[in-house]
């Protein structure tokens, strides 16, 4: 009785089983708009028949790639959950000397164009050129910040009296993270590894200049080639069919936990943990972690910069005109690709969040399904469908930015996700009894308290729209250059000089914009700690 | 504000019926007290009249006008113009008190300091906390912002969810205090949902039992706790002796001798209802009552403080009977005493054993 009472109180409280059917049915509209280009693959494998499909999978290849594929993926998504989830912790919970410059320089990574850190690591080691090894670190290195704000971000939005509570009962700090803390950010820490898993099985920019193989990289010759269209898209089956098994992998292990706050009142603000005389080795160990993820790119572009020969660089000047167009288009396209991500992932978010069923899960999973396309064959599906069904968005800059915002998508959902699961479903409660519709509701109460999942999101999209080359080049309007597809085009001729000005330009925007998240943490700080 | 009228609500989730037939009409500018145990439904009953979710049949109407009708009619819950106070208040934390009181007002109003300050004077806190955080109060305080903010926008209806939970004994009096002296200088309409019977018996003017989600008995808080409808109710609104007896002629015979009913009951074997004050210890030598004079062991006190709590044990009887008493001067344990049963009980027709 007591426990069917509770569940009923909290089942009341999270807003009832049945989704709204407005919510639900934007829900579906914008999962149908995602899930467009597989389907879209998906018919396209099959247009050549199943023989030709068949033929492209049993290619004598396809088992080496499979094998690079999964065992970079196996290796380099524990390694980046356990650098995020640590750096998360130390940085959010303990009293590290400088914590937000150390957060805004963990984030920096995750912002760095992997191009450039492609060709930087190329350069640096060249004895491991194509190895397991450097593909496993860039990947590492790279993306360990998707679980570091993730993980921030969720325990920014942990009840104190939890830890104080364990810590009443008799545990030590260290089992108090493992017993109390690490469950309640793991939804966080789920969502954080499912991003790396997930770039990892499609990426093509970080491995291009390692000449690693994988299912993505080959797809990508494929296309280069002009091989075969139906070819590739079977192909690309492969990388879908490993997405649906970590994306399934993922939702069982998540359950159904639901760890929003019920009623506790008003929160206190966190407590921090001293380091004491673990601060050196902590600060050594974040400085090893920048090092390999932001300063092996950074420092690569400064040499670039510095050692080419003044003859190199007066020739690239030639190409500074092409600077101050490429970023205002950079920055207008990640800023409407953030916008419309936004506005896609908040009623994906707010289903996942409040309710619960098949149609939330089927919604909230398919829209991380696309996800599972590479950038390029995304792009191309996207550009079949508007050459087919909707001539006058051909080519144009709408269509750019909605595909990236398609393809970047899943980001904002988690980042989202992982904030407005900490809203006390009552604050959004009271303020509709109070007679605020349900957009009042979200500008005036949740979009505030869900702030750094907000800037969060709007950050991840912006950037990774910035330093996106595959999707921008099938789809940029005509004449018309970013930063990225101008590195692309300088430093395949090996003009690097001339290159390395847009690269810097792209690291200091996504640079900025990571200041801008943790300036949005430094509100949200002060406001805790009033 | 107006009164709420709620007709054949029914809610399920899945197979599993939450509320079922309920009836419920709160006359304009009173306090209805929903009592019910956890999972008893009240929370589900509240967000329905509130507007969070849709029944499945039934009809809400808010001063006559119909706001919810199952299948044809949903007004949102944001236009429906009624209060809420969510459990332990749900004030914003974004927000200081003041902007939290004013957040349902007009938008040229939510700068208006004297209406801000007139709601913070209706639920008797100062002027001065409209700076404050929301997270520098108490929790009695907080319950009385979250009043404030309900009322200021000027509702209909005001509904509370267990407003006093989780308070200490004092700060749950003062803030009782303050929210039905707010309540009452607005005439507000308020209903109000708890699981705890004394809250519902001294703040509704009437009291309404949700069980298993129906509405077994609506009453005023006396004749609730004095005629309960059944035995279950008896129980729930407070300490209850239950003996087996006999009906016979309006009047039934058990242990404790032949005792009054309040009211009439077929004969046959019932269930005897007394409330442990009507149980009284009898010096020897008076018995003015009808009820025979019955000796009795005393096997122990419970103190209360005003109060107390004497366990009784009848020779003929299995279970010990349990008295209060305002008396401080009582025999000590073990004695022998003469028990008389005062004013009449309430008897309950036996079930047939299964």
């Amino acid at each position: 009785m007591t426990v069917a009472g509770h569940s009923a109180r909290q089942r009341g409280a999270s807003g009832g089983a049945d989704p709204p059917r407005g919510l639900l049915a934007i829900g579906v509209v914008v999962a149908c708009i995602i899930a467009l280009p597989v389907a879209i693959t998906i018919v396209q494998a099959f247009q050549g028949g199943f023989a030709a499909a068949a033929d492209a999978l049993g290619a004598p290849s396809t088992p080496r790639l499979l094998r690079n594929t999964v065992e970079v993926a196996a290796l380099a998504t524990p390694i980046a959950g356990i650098i995020g989830v640590a750096s998360a912790w130390f940085v959010e919970r303990t009293r590290l000397p400088g914590r937000r410059i150390w957060a805004l320089l963990l984030v920096a990574p995750l912002t760095m164009p992997l191009f450039v850190t492609s060709y930087a690591w190329a350069n640096l080691t060249p004895g491991l050129q194509g190895s397991f090894l450097q593909a496993t670190a860039i990947v590492a290195f790279t993306y360990y910040p998707i679980v570091f704000l993730l993980v921030a971000v969720s325990l920014r939005g942990l009840d104190p009296a939890l830890e104080e509570t364990a810590r009443a009962l008799g545990l030590g700090t260290w089992h108090i993270f493992f017993r109390v803390v690490l469950p309640q950010v793991r939804p966080a820490v789920l969502g954080g590894l499912l991003l790396v898993a997930l770039d990892t099985l499609i990426e093509f920019d970080a491995f291009v200049a390692l000449k690693f193989q994988t299912f993505a990289t080959d797809i990508y010759n494929q296309y280069r080639l002009g091989f075969s269209v139906s070819g590739a898209a079977a192909l690309s089956f492969m990388s879908i069919a490993l997405c649906a098994v970590l994306l399934l992998g993922e939702a069982w292990l998540r359950g159904n936990a639901n760890y929003t706050r019920v009623s506790l009142g008003i929160r206190r603000a966190t407590v921090r943990y001293e380091l004491g005389k673990m601060t050196l080795p902590v600060v050594a160990g974040l400085t090893v972690i920048i090092g390999l993820g932001l300063g092996i790119p950074v420092g690569t572009l400064v040499n670039w910069l510095l050692s080419s020969s003044h003859s190199a660089l007066s020739g690239a000047s030639g190409n500074l005109q092409y600077l101050l167009p490429a970023t205002i288009t950079s920055v207008l396209l990640g800023g409407a690709a953030a916008l419309v991500a936004i506005m896609f992932a908040l009623p994906v978010a707010a289903l996942a969040v409040r309710y619960r069923g098949w149609r939330v899960t089927a919604v909230e999973r398919t829209a991380y399904l696309a996800y599972a396309l590479p950038d390029l064959v995304g792009a191309i599906a996207i550009a079949y469908a508007a050459s087919h069904w909707a001539r006058f968005a051909y080519g144009s800059f709408a269509l750019l930015v909605l595909a990236e915002a398609v393809l970047f998508v899943p980001f904002a959902i988690v980042s989202l996700r992982a904030t407005l699961g900490q809203i006390e479903p009552a604050l959004e409660d009271s303020a509709r009894a109070l007679g605020a519709g349900p957009l009042a509701t979200l500008r005036r109460v949740t979009g505030p308290l869900a702030r750094p999942g907000f800037l969060a999101a709007a950050m991840l999209v912006f950037a990774f729209t910035l330093g996106d080359i595959s999707t921008t080049q099938v789809l940029l309007p005509l004449n018309s250059y970013t930063l990225g597809t101008e590195f692309q085009a300088n430093s395949s001729s090996i003009a690097f000089a001339a290159a390395a000005p847009f690269a810097a330009v792209l690291v200091v925007l996504a640079m900025g914009s990571a200041w801008v998240v943790m300036g949005g943490f430094g509100e949200v700080r002060q406001l805790g700690d009033a | 504000m107006a009164d709420l009228r709620c007709e054949g609500l029914a809610k399920a989730y899945g197979a599993r019926a939450v509320l079922s037939e309920v009836d419920l009409l709160v006359r304009e500018g009173t306090t209805t007290a929903i009592l019910g145990a956890s999972g008893s439904g009240k929370t589900t009953l509240l967000r329905l009249v509130i507007g969070f979710i849709e029944p499945d049949s039934g009809t809400v109407a808010i001063g006559g006008n119909l706001v919810a009708d199952a299948g044809r009619l949903h007004v949102p819950a944001h236009k429906r113009s009624v209060g809420y106070v969510a459990q332990e208040g749900a004030l914003f934390p974004h927000l200081t008190v003041g902007e939290n009181v004013s957040f349902g007002l007009p938008r040229g109003e939510r700068r208006n300091s004297a209406r801000i300050g007139a709601a913070l004077d209706l639920v008797g806190l100062g002027r001065d906390y409209a700076d404050r955080r929301s997270h520098e109060l108490s929790g009695g305080e907080q319950r009385r912002v979250a009043l404030a903010r309900a009322l200021a926008p000027g509702p209909r209806l005001v509904l509370l969810d267990e407003p006093f939970s989780g308070l200490d004994a004092a700060l749950r009096a003062e803030t009782r205090e303050a929210v039905l002296g707010a309540l009452a200088a607005q005439g507000a309409t308020a209903v109000l949902v708890t699981h705890d019977q004394a809250e519902a018996l001294s703040t509704g003017r009437e009291v309404a039992v949700l069980r298993s989600g129906r509405l077994v008995q609506t009453a005023a808080p006396s004749t609730l706790y004095r005629d309960p409808a059944d035995l279950d109710v008896a129980r729930f609104v407070g300490d209850a002796v239950v003996i087996p007896g006999r009906a016979d002629a309006g009047e039934v015979d058990c242990v404790l001798g032949r005792l009054r009913l309040r009211e009439p009951v077929g004969d046959g074997p019932v269930d005897v209802m007394i409330r442990p004050e009507q149980l009284r210890l009898a010096s020897s030598g008076e018995g003015e009552s009808r009820s025979r004079l019955l000796s009795a062991r005393i096997v122990g006190y419970t103190f209360f403080g005003p109060e107390t709590m004497i366990q009784l044990a009848i020779d003929s009887q299995p279970a010990t009977l349990v008295a209060r008493t305002l008396d401080h001067d009582l025999p000590p344990a073990g004695e022998l005493v003469a028990v008389e049963v005062e004013g009449p009980v309430r008897a309950y027709p036996r079930e047939a054993a299964p």
